[in-house]
């Protein structure tokens, strides 16, 4: 009996350990590994022939003084990345929760909405980006000439008072899809009972359904995208290198961005170090923001009775 | 009490605007973005002369050229690994795309699909320690761990690698929203059908191909077209990661900003679009009503 325990007990443990084997091994080299190794690195420096040597904080005190004064893109990258998520908050948000509430209450052309807001899923990034330019370069200043008699209309992906407001409104534009899947569903799953009671007990408007039901029950999903997208601010570049590449105006550079152009243009590894550096202190302060973020929202969150 | 009744009638008006207000502006969203396709499609099938005339109209001819050249002249010229130049055609990027981003997807679906079960189904020392790992994870955000990265794939010779690259794709398959929504999706599933198969003899393998996964697969289908339709249009992976093997997507992109420098026209630039499109297209009016119904995301306990 005791032996047959056991080999009921053994063949559980070898199936589960062939299962989550390979991941956690992946996740050692490639999550922990990687980053411990970018620990590392940020207290070397690597001569051009690849010799390391211990640096101790001296790469720390270089990315501390470019982003204080001499490297005026790491400044401004790091403001555009809080704006965009800043954006993303008051503007995008509302929107896609109200439009969601919408499609949840199967308004007029509900599935052919639902259906279209997935083109940019579907499409390459590319392409949706190389029409929005071609509007930009051929319709707006024809449109422009048109209203206004405006001959020499800018082009507003690369004017400096311009870029980053037609960048942030790409952005805008294209994000759509996931939202208006996710909280839609997210709405479905509730129990049609529970809003019959409300309504019973005098919730009889959009916005207090809103207000009292619905969010309060989809607010698990809601608060996942908000601490993903708070977690992702200094690591999405946005649409940057599809628009621009290699080539982004200074007015449009953000975090993720940076990074990517560092990482592509260091042509040897004596470049890592000082990224490596930034990387750490970024991290350092942003990973405990985020967590805090969490804990606000767990703690603050409406209580769903 | 008229005034009160005249106070909610209003408000009930202004609330019905306020949701055609909604309305409407969804269905200018919807348009914009169905004129952006439309635009595509017809502009691949107009003259050159045509389209440079007017590139926002109807055209004067229909031509399928356009796709006859796309094919001859969609080709991009890279660096390979020992370091000469080697011109890619649009065959050898279709199947680096179909490679890729069939297989890749198929590794990291599955991989989130054995931690999602194990974690759901069983009771292993450390598991709630992995599953708050994974939020962590999730949640912790890395900032510029990219040097590392390449230095380490460098160091293990597995850089610009396609097979190493399909298979250590996932490194946190314990973490994000497509694990979320597994782990969900299995620990919903009940576990009598599997005692009954231990009983009659089975094992846990057969338990969970022959019984637990089938139940799982429309689940697991929607995660792999929503990853299958990232990977096959993302271009930077390719650039950064795998810049010997361009995609489709990579091929694309260098493709239409080269293409005034190598004399080539937009329409015909746009036709190869339409070309690299049809299978994403495919798979979306494929399983379109599964997403719809089955893509959902739970909150982060833990």
């Amino acid at each position: 009996m005791k032996k047959a325990l056991t080999t009921k007990k053994m063949s559980e443990r070898l199936f589960i350990g062939s299962f989550i084997f390979y991941p956690l091994l992946l996740f050692a080299v490639f999550y922990v590994g990687v980053n411990f190794n970018s620990i590392l690195m940020a207290f070397e420096f690597i001569d051009f022939e690849g010799n390391v040597t211990w640096a101790g904080f001296e790469n720390f005190k270089l990315f501390i003084e470019q982003l204080t004064g001499e490297n005026p893109y790491l400044k401004v990258s790091l403001i555009n990345s809080l704006k965009m998520y800043i954006i993303n908050l008051v503007i995008c948000m509302p929107l896609y929760i109200l439009f969601s509430y919408m499609l949840f209450k199967k308004c007029m052309f509900h599935k052919s909405i639902r259906f279209v807001v997935m083109i940019p899923q579907i499409i390459s990034g590319v392409l949706m980006a190389l029409v929005f330019t071609k509007f930009l370069d051929w319709a707006i200043p024809d449109i422009a000439l048109q209203l206004w008699g405006e001959e020499e209309f800018p082009n507003l992906l690369k004017h400096p008072d311009y870029s980053f407001g037609t960048v942030l409104f790409y952005m805008i534009w294209s994000s759509f899809s996931t939202s208006l899947i996710v909280y839609p569903n997210a709405m479905n799953s509730i129990d049609p009972e529970i809003i019959e009671a409300g309504q019973i007990d005098g919730i009889n408007n959009m916005f207090l359904e809103l207000r009292y039901i619905i969010l309060p029950l989809i607010y698990p999903t809601l608060s996942t995208f908000l601490i993903t997208g708070f977690a992702g601010i200094l690591s999405n570049p946005g649409p940057l290198t599809t628009f621009y590449l290699y080539d982004a105006p200074y007015e449009t550079y953000n975090m993720g961005y940076y990074y990517f152009l560092q990482v592509v243009h260091v042509s040897n590894q004596s470049g890592y170090p000082v990224l490596a550096a930034g990387g750490l202190i970024m991290t350092i302060l942003v990973a405990p923001l985020t967590h805090l973020f969490k804990w606000i929202l767990d703690k603050f969150g409406p209580e769903v009775d | 009490m008229n005034k009160t009744t005249e106070k909610r009638s209003l408000a009930g008006i202004a609330e019905q605007a306020f949701k055609i207000l909604l309305i409407v502006l969804m269905v200018i969203y919807c348009l914009s973005l169905l004129i952006c396709f439309v635009w595509v499609v017809i502009s691949s099938f107009r003259t050159y002369i045509d389209f440079t005339l007017h590139a926002f109209a109807l055209p004067e001819e229909w031509t399928f050229d356009n796709y006859k050249e796309a094919f001859r002249v969609f080709n991009i010229t890279l660096k390979a690994k020992n370091g000469s130049k080697v011109l890619y055609g649009i065959d050898s990027m279709f199947i680096y795309s179909v490679i890729y981003s069939v297989s890749r997807t198929f590794v990291s679906v599955a991989l989130y699909a054995c931690m999602a079960y194990a974690m759901a189904k069983y009771n292993f020392f450390g598991k709630n320690f992995l599953y708050s790992l994974g939020i962590f994870v999730m949640i912790t955000p890395i900032i510029g761990s990219q040097p590392s990265l390449m230095q380490l794939k460098k160091d293990m010779g597995i850089y610009n690698s396609m097979l190493a690259s399909i298979l250590t794709c996932n490194s946190t398959a314990f973490a994000g929203m497509h694990f979320l929504l597994l782990y969900g999706a299995f620990k919903s599933l009940p576990w009598a059908y599997a005692e009954s198969a231990l009983i009659d003899g089975g094992n846990h393998w057969t338990v969970f191909f022959k019984i637990m996964l089938p139940m799982m697969l429309p689940t697991c289908a929607v995660i792999y077209v929503l990853e299958f339709l990232a990977i096959w249009n993302d271009y930077s992976t390719f650039l950064i990661w795998l810049p010997s093997y361009p995609s489709l997507s990579l091929g694309l992109f260098i493709f239409q900003n080269d293409a005034s420098r190598n004399m080539v026209g937009m329409p015909t630039v746009l036709s190869a679009f339409i070309i690299v499109m049809i299978p994403t297209i495919i798979l979306y009016l494929a399983s379109q009503k599964l997403i719809m119904e089955r893509f959902n995301v739970g909150g982060l306990k833990g």
